[in-house]
């Protein structure tokens, strides 16, 4: 389950369509909540896919909202506390990567570099991909202070 | 399924453009095309009934409310045509489309992805401007942000594709577009 922090926005999402009626409170809060839901739940659910798992980045500024938003404007305790604790809990969830199983030439990124995808009579190859994604992620580690423990 | 090894894109360990990955989107397409037109026929009064289990008079409110005749035909018939068109698009070309027909996998992708798009605006449209949900409605937008990121692996393949054309001396990204030309490249 590399996925479950994208899986867990999509819950997030559901739930704050829902909260404004469960939690009976209406106003800016609600508009919020209304309008922030919808787009954290559908950046979740297409960032399920390994293919597009960086689509969970998009719910960085929604999670920065919900949290700025109460403070902005005066909303019910209830739906602060909520939509304070939801923008939180998705920019962490947004933020967990996840392992990936799957090689794609080098994801999106590979657009706009030359030559990062060969040429026509000498395309990168599945086991060039899979070296660089293997150093990339093992610098990542390293950066993180891992390396010494893993290697 | 043996062939399908040669028409792995470079790069990659599978091929987005094969049978098992698009027909679930072709599948979800017509889904999608089903209640489209089911939502417009009771649109244009065609049926006298639209099915709405959870939210009361909340279909009736939002399929009646005046964003939905904002443009010459009703949005759920807007939306029904979009979803045909996925579908076809969905279809046409073979496992190796990714490099043969980039075009056809754009088309696709580009019906896909902002018709997604304008299923969560009109999500957030139902209860910010009518104060109601639409149970169908929902349901049609979790079908169309469903087909969004298998469309996308897909387009990625035919992106690279004209990204190595265009890195290669006397090769045509127009003419790779439209899928002209020796561009099949070596395993």
């Amino acid at each position: 389950m590399s996925m479950w922090g994208q899986v867990f926005n999509v819950a997030l999402g559901v739930w704050l369509m829902v909260a404004p009626a469960a939690l009976n409170y209406g106003g800016a809060a609600r508009t919020s909540d209304r309008v922030c839901g919808p787009f954290i739940a559908a950046l979740g659910w297409i960032a399920i896919a390994q293919c597009t798992r960086n689509a969970r980045r998009g719910i960085y500024p929604f999670g920065a909202w919900l949290v700025a938003a109460p403070l902005i404007f005066g909303y019910p305790a209830a739906a602060f506390v909520n939509s304070m604790a939801a923008g939180l809990l998705a920019i962490a969830a947004a933020s967990i990567e996840g392992s990936r199983t799957h090689h794609f030439g080098g994801g999106w990124g590979t657009l706009w570099r030359a030559g990062s995808c060969g040429t026509i009579d000498n395309p990168i190859t599945l086991n060039e991909i899979a070296s660089k994604e293997a150093q990339a992620t093992w610098r990542i580690r390293r950066q993180a202070g891992h390396g010494r423990a893993s290697s | 399924m043996a062939d399908d090894a040669s028409n792995i894109p470079p790069g990659w360990d599978h091929n987005p453009s094969s049978w098992a990955d698009r027909l679930p989107i072709v599948f979800l397409a017509l889904v999608g095309t089903g209640i489209a037109v089911y939502l417009a026929a009771w649109q244009y009064d065609l049926i006298e009934h639209v099915l709405e289990p959870l939210f009361g008079d909340g279909s009736r409110v939002i399929l009646d409310s005046p964003l939905s005749y904002v443009l010459p035909i009703s949005d759920a018939a807007l939306g029904a045509l979009a979803y045909l068109v996925d579908a076809v698009t969905g279809v046409i070309g073979g496992r190796r489309r990714w490099a043969r027909m980039p075009w056809i996998v754009l088309v696709f992708a580009f019906f896909v992805g902002p018709l997604g798009l304008v299923s969560i605006g009109l999500v957030i449209a139902q209860p910010v401007m009518y104060g109601e949900w639409c149970t169908l409605c929902l349901a049609s937008a979790v079908v169309s942000v469903a087909m969004i990121a298998p469309a996308m692996d897909e387009a990625l393949a035919s992106l690279q594709h004209m990204r190595r054309v265009k890195d290669t001396p006397g090769h045509s990204v127009w003419r790779a577009f439209w899928g002209l030309g020796d561009t099949r490249e070596k395993g």
